[in-house]
């Protein structure tokens, strides 16, 4: 691998270890991070947990702003949640919860001038985003377009269209 | 003798480039851990459990990386370790593209801004070439006069 031709000193001395086999080197290199990374996190104020609760990393966004259906149908039943749809125009069309209004998550630029009047900016409403449930990612996309745009009290549903449908809350349905 | 007397200075010049890129990359996930934590679960391909463990190790790995690049120690090593994450930047960044994922891309910013798409795909990819380059160019001892 290495020729021998610079003296062992100045081998040693420009470059440090380069004699060690590479994996090895950054196996080292690994090993060192892992400490002062670890370490650095033990000695913080701001530190993280090592191993996240399932409600706090992976949950994290859901702890912070998301709402339940039980929590949405409260809002939904006192009157202080606003429901945003962040399906295609095409999918509300067909349906959506009572009341809520349509805003594309894909269309967001073009239909936000629309909507933005209606959006509720005080902090006794809360504005609840949804989408299809779980797996459909607009309604994330939307609730950090609006932060984006300065508002604040956005929720995500994620259970989302098909939780509120299969609860039977009420709805807007034209597609029969 | 002067073509590698350039050949040298090139590798040299790379290796300070991808060491300060690297050192200036790992900076602000140092400094924030849980945005950064955050950065990666959005990227929704690490499994929850490892998340943070993963957020706390890998800006070290990229300081200590992109330090000893610079600094000759372990050099080799150093350039293998950032071959290898720009490899796995470039296949997760392509992933998230792919899935349509709209997220930050944590790279320098924990703060949010750039996003994941065909740009940094492709300044990931040069990075890379680069990267590879030094690693495969790099002959440890050799260069030692010009590292100087």
């Amino acid at each position: 691998m290495e020729k021998e031709k610079p003296t062992r000193k100045v081998v040693l001395r420009s470059y440090v270890g380069s004699r060690l086999a590479v994996p090895l080197q950054a196996l080292i290199i690994i090993l060192l991070a892992s400490l002062l990374g670890i370490g650095s996190n033990l000695i913080r104020k701001d530190r993280i947990p090592f191993i996240p609760q399932p409600s706090d990393v992976s949950g994290k966004e859901k702890a912070d702003n998301a709402v339940t259906l039980a929590e949405a149908k409260e809002r939904f039943d006192s009157g202080m949640g606003f429901f945003i749809d962040a399906r295609s125009a095409d999918a509300y069309r067909k349906g959506h919860i009572l009341n809520a209004v349509s805003l594309p998550e894909e269309d967001f630029e073009n239909r936000i001038a629309e909507v933005k009047d209606l959006i509720p900016d005080s902090s006794e409403f809360i504005v609840i985003v949804y989408c299809d449930g779980e797996e459909c990612e607009a309604s994330d996309k939307l609730e950090k377009k609006l932060e984006g745009y300065g508002y604040k009290n956005i929720r995500v549903f994620f259970g989302g269209w098909n939780e509120w449908v299969k609860a039977g809350y009420p709805i807007e349905d034209r597609s029969e | 003798m002067k073509r590698i007397f350039e050949h040298r200075l090139m590798i040299f010049v790379l290796r300070l480039f991808l060491g300060f890129v690297f050192i200036y990359a790992s900076w602000d996930k140092i400094l924030h851990p849980a945005q950064f934590a955050q950065a990666v679960y959005n990227y929704k391909i690490l499994p929850a459990p490892v998340i943070n463990l993963f957020a706390l190790i890998l800006p070290w790995v990229e300081l200590i990386a992109g330090l000893f690049l610079i600094l000759g120690i372990y050099t080799r090593g150093s350039a293998l370790i950032i071959t290898s994450l720009l490899f796995i930047f470039v296949v997760v960044a392509v992933i998230s593209v792919y899935r349509n994922l709209d997220i930050s891309c944590g790279c320098f910013n924990t703060a949010g801004g750039r996003k994941v798409g065909i740009q940094l795909i492709l300044e990931d990819s040069s990075l890379l070439l680069l990267s590879f380059w030094v690693l495969i160019k790099e002959k440890g001892s050799r260069g030692n006069k010009m590292s100087e």
